[in-house]
């Protein structure tokens, strides 16, 4: 049951309507910031008010909902963005990726490949690719509007020319539809390669700066790069000290007060459904 | 008064879904649930503009429905701004595919802001030419009738160049609806 002083998800239906035309503007315009009228919800920006906005417009009582924090179900902001649906919606929640039709995310996409239909609610803190290198949105707009992103890309040439490689290790710049270079959000650069041709629509939402964009599922999403110094992602020695996974995103793990690390998979989902899988015990 | 959806939030939640589902995966038949309504729109015409149509938007209607009953109901129930000008039109319905006004009289939106194009609403029925479908949103391609005119797919066809500026199509067929945003290719056979 949803708590009653609310309506359904929270928001109210004009709000909704309106997020959803923003919504649809964005899906028709692939990796094109749609701005919106963002509201204040009942936690502070960067609580990923973006994302629980976009995830308010689309729920609905059929919806069985996923939440994640770095990729993990039981971090504090996925646990209380849950439980903030919960309360408002009253619609069933998991932690299985393959259950779930809306997955909201902070910074990970799982690791078990989407299927379609599912949808990936991303919370965005910037949503701007440019901001950091062009700080004048009328400026940075103009340059979306001629698809002129040399900035970025001699931006890319300067990391490589002074550190030998491209820094960005999250939230690495993606050319969407080969139009509009999009931030993917904080994600790894070790995500970026899931997005290109995703089965599941891909829909991101930043609520203090105002913004909607998204990626339709099948469609072209290419991390940036040079011929000579092509795009990587990153790889570790180890791999998983739980369920021995050694082709996910690892977090390090302090374990003691000397020192001793532990290697683990960032997706607890999947981390859990191979150890399950493999018959050992939590 | 007539009625609208019968549970306005949960309703109009349902309908949303299904046109994001067929905008996301253009060229995929949604079928929208159906309201039990007389007006000279089709079902899933008066569906979309109750989920997406409010006093922020404007609308602009063919001759054809342009008429008081649905006027005062889409007035009671929506509070849609009408428009009789084309280029200020956010959405409009076309219910009389043979009287469409050229598509360069709506709006296409900016460069610095493709997205205040207008979305057409067109009321056609799904048969005749088989047509290919590729772009986002497509895995491979998809082949299907949409029933446009061929000089409607010609006009579309020549807004393409101006990318990522365009028209966004939600097509209507009874209770059914396919989307076509402007990303779409057609090719007719």
């Amino acid at each position: 049951m949803s708590d009653p002083d609310y309506n359904f998800a929270y928001l109210d239906e004009q709000t909704k309507r309106m997020i959803r035309r923003s919504l649809l503007k964005a899906v028709a315009i692939p990796g094109y910031q749609v701005p919106f009228g963002s509201r204040e919800m009942p936690m502070p920006y960067g609580w990923g008010t973006g994302g629980i906005q976009l995830t308010a417009s689309l729920i609905g009582l059929d919806d069985t909902l996923k939440v994640i924090d770095q990729g993990s179900d039981d971090t504090t902001n996925a646990v209380s963005i849950r439980k903030f649906f919960r309360r408002t919606t009253g619609v069933a929640t998991t932690e299985k990726t393959t259950e779930a039709t809306l997955i909201q995310t902070r910074h990970r996409i799982p690791e078990t490949p989407l299927q379609k239909g599912q949808i990936l609610i991303y919370q965005v803190p910037i949503p701007d690719p440019l901001s950091f290198l062009e700080p004048r949105e009328t400026e940075a707009r103009k340059m979306h509007a001629l698809s002129e992103y040399g900035i970025m890309h001699t931006k890319l040439y300067e990391d490589i020319a002074h550190y030998g490689a491209i820094l960005h290790t999250y939230d690495y710049p993606v050319m969407v539809n080969d139009r509009y270079v999009m931030r993917p959000s904080p994600i790894p650069k070790f995500d970026n390669p899931k997005m290109d041709n995703m089965h599941a629509l891909q829909v991101f939402g930043a609520g203090r700066e105002k913004r909607i964009y998204a990626v339709p599922p099948y469609t072209k999403v290419k991390s940036l790069d040079f011929e000579d110094h092509p795009f990587e992602v990153q790889r570790w020695e180890n791999s998983c000290a739980l369920c021995g996974a050694d082709n996910t995103f690892l977090d390090e793990i302090v374990v003691d007060d000397h020192g001793e690390r532990l290697f683990a998979c960032a997706d607890s989902d999947y981390c859990q459904t191979r150890q399950a899988e493999q018959g050992g015990q939590r | 008064m007539q009625a609208a959806f019968q549970d306005s939030v949960h309703d109009s939640q349902q309908c949303f879904r299904h046109i994001l589902k067929a905008m996301s995966e253009p060229g995929t038949k949604v079928t929208l649930p159906s309201i039990d309504v007389e007006l000279p729109i089709a079902n899933a015409t008066l569906s979309i503009l109750l989920t997406l149509v409010d006093q922020s938007t404007s609308l602009w209607l063919d001759d054809d429905v342009r008429q008081r009953a649905l006027l005062d109901y889409l007035d009671f129930h929506v509070g849609a701004v009408v428009t009789r000008n084309t280029q200020d039109a956010s959405f409009a319905v076309v219910t009389d595919i043979g009287a469409i006004p050229d598509l360069t009289l709506f709006s296409v939106g900016t460069e610095e802001q493709p997205h205040g194009n207008c979305t057409l609403i067109i009321e056609t029925s799904f048969q005749g030419k088989l047509s290919r479908l590729t772009g986002p949103g497509i895995e491979n391609d998809v082949e299907l009738a949409l029933g446009l005119p061929e000089p409607l797919l010609d006009q579309r066809q020549a807004l393409s160049v101006l990318a990522p500026c365009g028209i966004d199509m939600i097509l209507v067929d009874g209770n059914d609806v396919i989307a076509l945003p402007r990303t779409t290719q057609i090719e007719v056979y």
